[in-house]
Protein backbone atom coordinates (compact mmCIF):
# COMPACT_ATOMS: atom_id res chain seq x y z
CA UNK A 1 0.00 0.00 0.00
CA UNK A 2 1.33 3.38 -1.25
CA UNK A 3 1.04 6.17 2.36
CA UNK A 4 1.32 9.84 0.88
CA UNK A 5 4.90 11.12 1.91
CA UNK A 6 4.38 13.06 4.64
CA UNK A 7 2.65 10.33 6.41
CA UNK A 8 5.37 8.46 5.94
CA UNK A 9 7.15 11.54 7.86
CA UNK A 10 4.26 11.83 10.30
CA UNK A 11 4.83 8.16 11.60
CA UNK A 12 7.98 8.08 11.91
CA UNK A 13 7.88 11.17 13.84
CA UNK A 14 5.34 9.76 16.18
CA UNK A 15 7.43 6.72 16.80
CA UNK A 16 10.64 8.56 17.46
CA UNK A 17 8.33 10.58 20.16
CA UNK A 18 7.39 7.31 21.23
CA UNK A 19 10.80 6.22 21.68
CA UNK A 20 11.76 9.68 23.72
CA UNK A 21 9.00 9.08 25.63
CA UNK A 22 9.24 5.48 26.95
CA UNK A 23 13.30 6.15 27.26
CA UNK A 24 12.15 8.82 30.17
CA UNK A 25 11.12 7.35 33.77
CA UNK A 26 7.79 7.49 34.60
CA UNK A 27 7.51 8.02 38.34
CA UNK A 28 4.83 6.01 40.36
CA UNK A 29 3.32 7.17 43.64
CA UNK A 30 1.62 5.18 45.70
CA UNK A 31 -0.56 6.20 49.05
CA UNK A 32 -1.19 3.35 51.97
CA UNK A 33 -2.31 3.70 55.30
CA UNK A 34 -0.93 3.30 58.19
CA UNK A 35 -3.05 3.20 61.61
CA UNK A 36 -3.36 7.12 61.31
CA UNK A 37 -1.04 8.01 59.03
CA UNK A 38 -0.48 7.49 55.53
CA UNK A 39 2.74 6.18 53.84
CA UNK A 40 3.77 7.63 50.17
CA UNK A 41 5.61 4.75 48.26
CA UNK A 42 7.28 5.78 44.82
CA UNK A 43 9.21 4.00 42.37
CA UNK A 44 10.09 4.98 38.93
CA UNK A 45 8.28 2.71 36.51
CA UNK A 46 10.82 0.40 36.72
CA UNK A 47 9.65 -0.21 40.14
CA UNK A 48 13.59 0.92 41.28
CA UNK A 49 12.55 3.32 44.36
CA UNK A 50 13.16 6.95 44.38
CA UNK A 51 15.37 7.36 47.14
CA UNK A 52 16.22 10.75 49.15
CA UNK A 53 13.48 12.21 46.82
CA UNK A 54 12.12 16.02 47.69
CA UNK A 55 8.64 14.95 49.38
CA UNK A 56 6.28 18.01 49.85
CA UNK A 57 2.86 18.49 51.12
CA UNK A 58 0.56 21.12 51.16
CA UNK A 59 -2.61 21.31 53.16
CA UNK A 60 -5.93 23.22 51.58
CA UNK A 61 -6.67 25.40 48.50
CA UNK A 62 -4.09 27.80 50.01
CA UNK A 63 -1.33 25.88 49.87
CA UNK A 64 -0.11 25.92 53.14
CA UNK A 65 3.19 23.67 53.39
CA UNK A 66 1.79 20.88 55.79
CA UNK A 67 5.27 18.84 55.42
CA UNK A 68 8.28 18.44 54.11
CA UNK A 69 11.01 15.97 54.29
CA UNK A 70 12.71 13.46 52.29
CA UNK A 71 12.21 9.49 51.09
CA UNK A 72 13.82 6.90 52.64
CA UNK A 73 15.92 4.20 50.63
CA UNK A 74 13.05 2.17 49.88
CA UNK A 75 11.57 5.39 48.37
CA UNK A 76 9.01 5.66 51.11
CA UNK A 77 7.65 8.93 53.31
CA UNK A 78 5.48 8.97 55.93
CA UNK A 79 3.02 11.46 57.37
CA UNK A 80 -0.29 12.34 59.39
CA UNK A 81 -2.87 14.41 58.53
CA UNK A 82 -3.89 16.50 60.92
CA UNK A 83 -7.48 17.44 59.86
CA UNK A 84 -9.33 16.84 57.11
CA UNK A 85 -9.46 18.16 53.67
CA UNK A 86 -7.77 18.47 50.38
CA UNK A 87 -3.75 18.06 50.24
CA UNK A 88 -1.31 18.57 47.53
CA UNK A 89 1.34 16.11 47.32
CA UNK A 90 4.85 16.44 45.20
CA UNK A 91 7.63 14.17 45.08
CA UNK A 92 10.39 15.09 43.31
CA UNK A 93 14.03 12.89 42.72
CA UNK A 94 15.66 16.69 41.56
CA UNK A 95 16.98 15.18 39.17
CA UNK A 96 14.11 15.74 36.81
CA UNK A 97 11.59 13.56 37.53
CA UNK A 98 8.35 14.96 39.30
CA UNK A 99 5.03 13.93 40.26
CA UNK A 100 2.12 16.10 41.51
CA UNK A 101 -1.39 14.69 43.12
CA UNK A 102 -3.85 15.45 45.45
CA UNK A 103 -6.21 14.03 47.17
CA UNK A 104 -8.48 14.46 49.61
CA UNK A 105 -8.20 13.18 53.43
CA UNK A 106 -11.85 12.82 55.20
CA UNK A 107 -12.18 12.28 59.31
CA UNK A 108 -13.18 8.85 59.53
CA UNK A 109 -15.37 9.65 62.76
CA UNK A 110 -16.99 12.41 60.66
CA UNK A 111 -17.24 12.35 57.11
CA UNK A 112 -17.91 14.67 54.71
CA UNK A 113 -20.03 15.25 51.70
CA UNK A 114 -18.48 16.82 48.88
CA UNK A 115 -19.91 18.67 45.77
CA UNK A 116 -19.58 17.45 42.27
CA UNK A 117 -16.30 18.43 40.99
CA UNK A 118 -16.79 19.66 37.65
CA UNK A 119 -12.92 19.13 36.07
CA UNK A 120 -12.72 15.16 35.94
CA UNK A 121 -9.43 16.26 34.50
CA UNK A 122 -7.28 16.31 38.19
CA UNK A 123 -6.36 12.63 39.11
CA UNK A 124 -7.87 13.65 42.82
CA UNK A 125 -7.79 10.85 45.28
CA UNK A 126 -9.34 10.01 48.45
CA UNK A 127 -6.35 9.28 51.37
CA UNK A 128 -6.80 5.34 51.96
CA UNK A 129 -8.69 4.30 55.21
CA UNK A 130 -7.44 1.18 56.83
CA UNK A 131 -7.92 -2.32 54.69
CA UNK A 132 -8.36 -0.58 51.64
CA UNK A 133 -6.56 -1.41 48.58
CA UNK A 134 -3.58 1.21 47.92
CA UNK A 135 -4.12 4.23 45.48
CA UNK A 136 -1.78 3.88 42.44
CA UNK A 137 -1.35 6.40 39.96
CA UNK A 138 -0.47 5.32 36.52
CA UNK A 139 2.25 6.67 34.23
CA UNK A 140 0.95 9.42 32.12
CA UNK A 141 3.62 9.00 29.39
CA UNK A 142 2.88 5.35 28.80
CA UNK A 143 -0.50 6.31 28.61
CA UNK A 144 0.06 8.91 26.07
CA UNK A 145 2.08 6.58 23.95
CA UNK A 146 -0.80 3.73 24.14
CA UNK A 147 -3.22 6.84 23.27
CA UNK A 148 -0.89 8.23 19.82
CA UNK A 149 -0.77 3.61 19.09
CA UNK A 150 -4.10 3.37 19.32
CA UNK A 151 -4.77 6.54 17.29
CA UNK A 152 -2.40 5.82 14.87
CA UNK A 153 -3.66 2.46 14.51
CA UNK A 154 -7.77 3.61 13.88
CA UNK A 155 -5.98 5.60 11.45
CA UNK A 156 -4.36 2.53 9.24
CA UNK A 157 -7.77 0.66 9.86
CA UNK A 158 -9.67 3.76 7.99
CA UNK A 159 -7.29 3.51 5.99
CA UNK A 160 -7.32 -0.18 4.80
CA UNK A 161 -11.05 -0.22 4.67
CA UNK A 162 -10.97 2.84 2.50
CA UNK A 163 -8.50 0.98 0.30
CA UNK A 164 -10.44 -2.00 0.02
CA UNK A 165 -13.86 -0.65 -0.85
CA UNK B 1 -6.58 26.64 27.98
CA UNK B 2 -6.47 27.24 31.67
CA UNK B 3 -6.99 23.45 32.90
CA UNK B 4 -6.89 22.23 36.35
CA UNK B 5 -6.56 24.27 39.73
CA UNK B 6 -8.45 26.97 39.03
CA UNK B 7 -10.40 28.32 41.94
CA UNK B 8 -13.69 28.89 41.93
CA UNK B 9 -14.91 28.35 45.14
CA UNK B 10 -17.03 31.29 45.60
CA UNK B 11 -19.59 30.02 43.07
CA UNK B 12 -19.51 26.72 44.97
CA UNK B 13 -17.28 25.06 42.19
CA UNK B 14 -13.83 24.16 43.36
CA UNK B 15 -11.87 23.88 40.26
CA UNK B 16 -12.85 23.84 36.62
CA UNK B 17 -11.37 22.77 33.43
CA UNK B 18 -12.90 23.13 29.19
CA UNK B 19 -13.70 19.43 29.47
CA UNK B 20 -17.41 18.40 31.17
CA UNK B 21 -16.74 15.75 33.13
CA UNK B 22 -19.82 12.78 33.32
CA UNK B 23 -22.03 13.59 36.40
CA UNK B 24 -22.00 17.16 36.12
CA UNK B 25 -24.25 18.36 33.65
CA UNK B 26 -27.74 16.53 33.78
CA UNK B 27 -27.84 13.09 31.54
CA UNK B 28 -30.55 13.63 29.80
CA UNK B 29 -28.72 17.41 28.70
CA UNK B 30 -25.44 15.04 28.30
CA UNK B 31 -27.34 12.16 26.22
CA UNK B 32 -29.26 15.12 24.13
CA UNK B 33 -26.11 16.18 23.20
CA UNK B 34 -24.49 12.70 22.32
CA UNK B 35 -27.96 12.39 20.00
CA UNK B 36 -26.76 15.46 18.55
CA UNK B 37 -22.78 14.32 17.97
CA UNK B 38 -23.57 11.08 16.14
CA UNK B 39 -25.32 13.19 13.15
CA UNK B 40 -22.54 16.20 13.28
CA UNK B 41 -20.21 13.19 13.07
CA UNK B 42 -22.14 11.20 10.24
CA UNK B 43 -22.08 14.47 8.18
CA UNK B 44 -18.68 15.88 8.93
CA UNK B 45 -16.95 12.58 8.16
CA UNK B 46 -18.39 11.51 5.23
CA UNK B 47 -16.98 11.45 1.47
CA UNK B 48 -13.75 11.08 3.10
CA UNK B 49 -11.26 10.85 0.95
CA UNK B 50 -8.53 8.21 1.32
CA UNK B 51 -5.73 10.74 1.35
CA UNK B 52 -7.16 12.91 4.20
CA UNK B 53 -7.14 9.73 6.55
CA UNK B 54 -3.78 10.07 7.11
CA UNK B 55 -3.39 13.28 7.84
CA UNK B 56 -6.50 13.43 10.09
CA UNK B 57 -5.06 10.96 12.24
CA UNK B 58 -1.47 12.41 12.23
CA UNK B 59 -3.17 15.72 13.46
CA UNK B 60 -5.64 13.77 16.27
CA UNK B 61 -2.20 12.41 17.66
CA UNK B 62 -0.73 15.79 17.97
CA UNK B 63 -3.73 17.22 19.48
CA UNK B 64 -4.14 13.87 21.39
CA UNK B 65 -0.35 14.62 22.74
CA UNK B 66 -0.30 18.95 22.86
CA UNK B 67 -3.35 18.47 24.95
CA UNK B 68 -1.27 16.28 27.46
CA UNK B 69 0.93 18.97 28.40
CA UNK B 70 0.55 21.79 30.79
CA UNK B 71 2.76 25.27 31.25
CA UNK B 72 2.39 26.84 34.89
CA UNK B 73 0.58 30.00 34.60
CA UNK B 74 0.36 32.02 37.43
CA UNK B 75 -1.88 29.93 40.05
CA UNK B 76 -3.04 27.89 37.44
CA UNK B 77 -1.51 26.22 34.06
CA UNK B 78 -2.89 25.76 30.53
CA UNK B 79 -2.48 23.10 27.60
CA UNK B 80 -2.62 24.04 24.51
CA UNK B 81 -5.71 22.82 22.37
CA UNK B 82 -5.17 23.92 19.12
CA UNK B 83 -8.61 24.31 18.10
CA UNK B 84 -8.27 27.51 15.56
CA UNK B 85 -5.36 25.67 13.78
CA UNK B 86 -7.62 22.60 13.72
CA UNK B 87 -10.30 24.48 12.12
CA UNK B 88 -8.18 26.52 9.32
CA UNK B 89 -6.04 23.37 8.63
CA UNK B 90 -9.24 20.46 8.36
CA UNK B 91 -12.00 22.55 8.35
CA UNK B 92 -15.72 20.40 8.51
CA UNK B 93 -13.17 17.51 9.20
CA UNK B 94 -12.31 19.15 12.31
CA UNK B 95 -15.66 17.47 14.07
CA UNK B 96 -14.17 13.75 13.91
CA UNK B 97 -10.10 14.80 14.91
CA UNK B 98 -11.71 16.42 17.99
CA UNK B 99 -14.14 13.31 18.78
CA UNK B 100 -11.41 11.36 18.66
CA UNK B 101 -9.14 12.87 20.69
CA UNK B 102 -11.67 13.50 23.30
CA UNK B 103 -12.43 9.76 23.04
CA UNK B 104 -9.16 8.83 23.79
CA UNK B 105 -8.57 11.13 26.66
CA UNK B 106 -11.28 9.81 27.93
CA UNK B 107 -10.83 6.35 27.73
CA UNK B 108 -6.89 6.69 28.64
CA UNK B 109 -7.08 9.73 30.77
CA UNK B 110 -10.35 9.94 32.17
CA UNK B 111 -10.58 13.39 30.48
CA UNK B 112 -14.21 14.37 30.13
CA UNK B 113 -15.84 11.35 30.13
CA UNK B 114 -18.15 8.88 28.07
CA UNK B 115 -21.62 10.04 28.55
CA UNK B 116 -20.94 13.87 28.92
CA UNK B 117 -18.15 13.19 24.94
CA UNK B 118 -21.15 14.37 22.85
CA UNK B 119 -21.52 17.71 24.46
CA UNK B 120 -17.39 17.88 24.46
CA UNK B 121 -17.08 17.16 21.05
CA UNK B 122 -19.96 19.68 19.72
CA UNK B 123 -18.55 22.54 22.17
CA UNK B 124 -14.64 22.23 20.95
CA UNK B 125 -15.81 21.99 17.30
CA UNK B 126 -17.75 25.00 17.67
CA UNK B 127 -15.13 26.45 17.96
CA UNK B 128 -12.98 24.79 14.97
CA UNK B 129 -15.98 25.74 13.07
CA UNK B 130 -15.88 29.07 13.64
CA UNK B 131 -12.53 29.42 13.14
CA UNK B 132 -12.74 27.86 9.86
CA UNK B 133 -15.28 30.85 8.98
CA UNK B 134 -13.10 33.30 10.15
CA UNK B 135 -10.60 31.88 7.88
CA UNK B 136 -12.71 32.20 4.71
CA UNK B 137 -13.71 35.93 5.65
CA UNK B 138 -12.24 37.78 2.38
CA UNK B 139 -12.56 41.06 4.25
CA UNK B 140 -9.32 40.06 6.50
CA UNK B 141 -5.30 39.96 5.55
CA UNK B 142 -4.15 36.19 6.37
CA UNK B 143 -2.78 37.57 10.03
CA UNK B 144 -5.50 38.79 11.33
CA UNK B 145 -7.98 35.98 10.22
CA UNK B 146 -5.35 33.31 11.82
CA UNK B 147 -5.11 35.92 14.96
CA UNK B 148 -8.97 35.85 15.16
CA UNK B 149 -9.78 32.36 14.19
CA UNK B 150 -7.45 31.02 16.99
CA UNK B 151 -8.37 33.61 19.78
CA UNK B 152 -12.07 32.74 19.20
CA UNK B 153 -11.68 29.06 18.50
CA UNK B 154 -10.70 28.96 22.40
CA UNK B 155 -12.86 31.77 23.74
CA UNK B 156 -16.33 29.92 21.83
CA UNK B 157 -16.07 26.98 23.73
CA UNK B 158 -15.13 28.55 27.46
CA UNK B 159 -18.55 30.62 26.41
CA UNK B 160 -20.57 27.88 25.62
CA UNK B 161 -19.66 26.05 28.67
CA UNK B 162 -20.01 29.36 31.05
CA UNK B 163 -23.60 29.26 29.07
CA UNK B 164 -24.54 25.55 29.91
CA UNK B 165 -23.23 25.91 33.72
CA UNK B 166 -25.22 28.81 34.16
CA UNK B 167 -28.39 27.72 32.72
CA UNK B 168 -27.95 24.42 34.70
CA UNK B 169 -28.09 26.34 37.86
CA UNK B 170 -24.83 26.56 39.07
CA UNK B 171 -25.14 30.22 39.41
CA UNK B 172 -24.28 33.51 37.61
CA UNK B 173 -21.04 33.42 38.26
CA UNK B 174 -20.59 30.94 35.94
CA UNK B 175 -20.72 33.87 33.03
CA UNK B 176 -17.29 34.80 34.08
CA UNK B 177 -16.10 31.59 33.44
CA UNK B 178 -14.65 32.59 29.68
CA UNK B 179 -12.52 35.23 30.96
CA UNK B 180 -10.41 32.29 32.57
CA UNK B 181 -9.47 31.48 29.11
CA UNK B 182 -8.73 35.15 27.58
CA UNK B 183 -4.59 34.30 28.45
CA UNK B 184 -4.92 30.44 27.07
CA UNK B 185 -6.82 32.43 23.93
CA UNK B 186 -4.13 34.74 23.68
CA UNK B 187 -1.50 32.20 24.02
CA UNK B 188 -3.29 30.10 21.36
CA UNK B 189 -4.16 32.82 18.85
CA UNK B 190 -0.58 34.11 18.41
CA UNK B 191 0.35 29.97 18.23
CA UNK B 192 -2.28 29.63 15.54
CA UNK B 193 -0.42 33.33 13.38
CA UNK B 194 2.94 31.86 13.89
CA UNK B 195 2.01 28.14 12.56
CA UNK B 196 0.00 29.69 10.00
CA UNK B 197 1.93 32.04 8.32
CA UNK B 198 4.71 29.66 8.71
CA UNK B 199 2.61 26.69 6.60
CA UNK B 200 1.44 29.72 4.16
CA UNK B 201 4.82 30.09 3.48
CA UNK B 202 6.15 27.37 2.84
CA UNK B 203 3.67 24.74 2.59
CA UNK B 204 0.36 26.64 1.45
CA UNK B 205 -1.47 23.35 -0.21
CA UNK B 206 -1.86 22.30 3.29
CA UNK B 207 -4.04 24.87 4.29
CA UNK B 208 -6.20 24.52 0.67
CA UNK B 209 -6.03 20.57 1.16
CA UNK B 210 -8.95 20.00 3.16
CA UNK B 211 -11.65 22.72 0.96
CA UNK B 212 -15.06 21.52 2.31
CA UNK B 213 -15.34 24.44 4.87
CA UNK B 214 -19.00 23.25 6.05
Amino acid sequence: MNFPKSFNLAFVLCFFLGSILLSAHGLEVTLSPLHDGIIIQSAYHGQQPLVNARVEIYYGDERVLFQSGRTDIKGRFCFQPDQPGRYHLSVDDQLGHKKSLQFIFEDRQKPRAKSPDPTGDTPEKKAPVAGAPPIRTGCPLIKALLGISLILLLTLSLLLVKKKK
Amino acid sequence: MINHRVMFSQFGVTLITMHISDGIIPVDIALAADALAIPALYLSGRRLRVDEIPKMGVFTAALFVISLIHFPLGPSSIHLCLFGLTGIIFKIRSVPILFTTLLFQALIFQHGGLISLGINTLFMSSGALLAALIWHFPALNAASRSLLAGFTAVMLPAFLIGLLFFLIHYGPGMMVFPMLYLPSAVIEAGLTLTIVLYIQKNRPEIIHEFSQIL
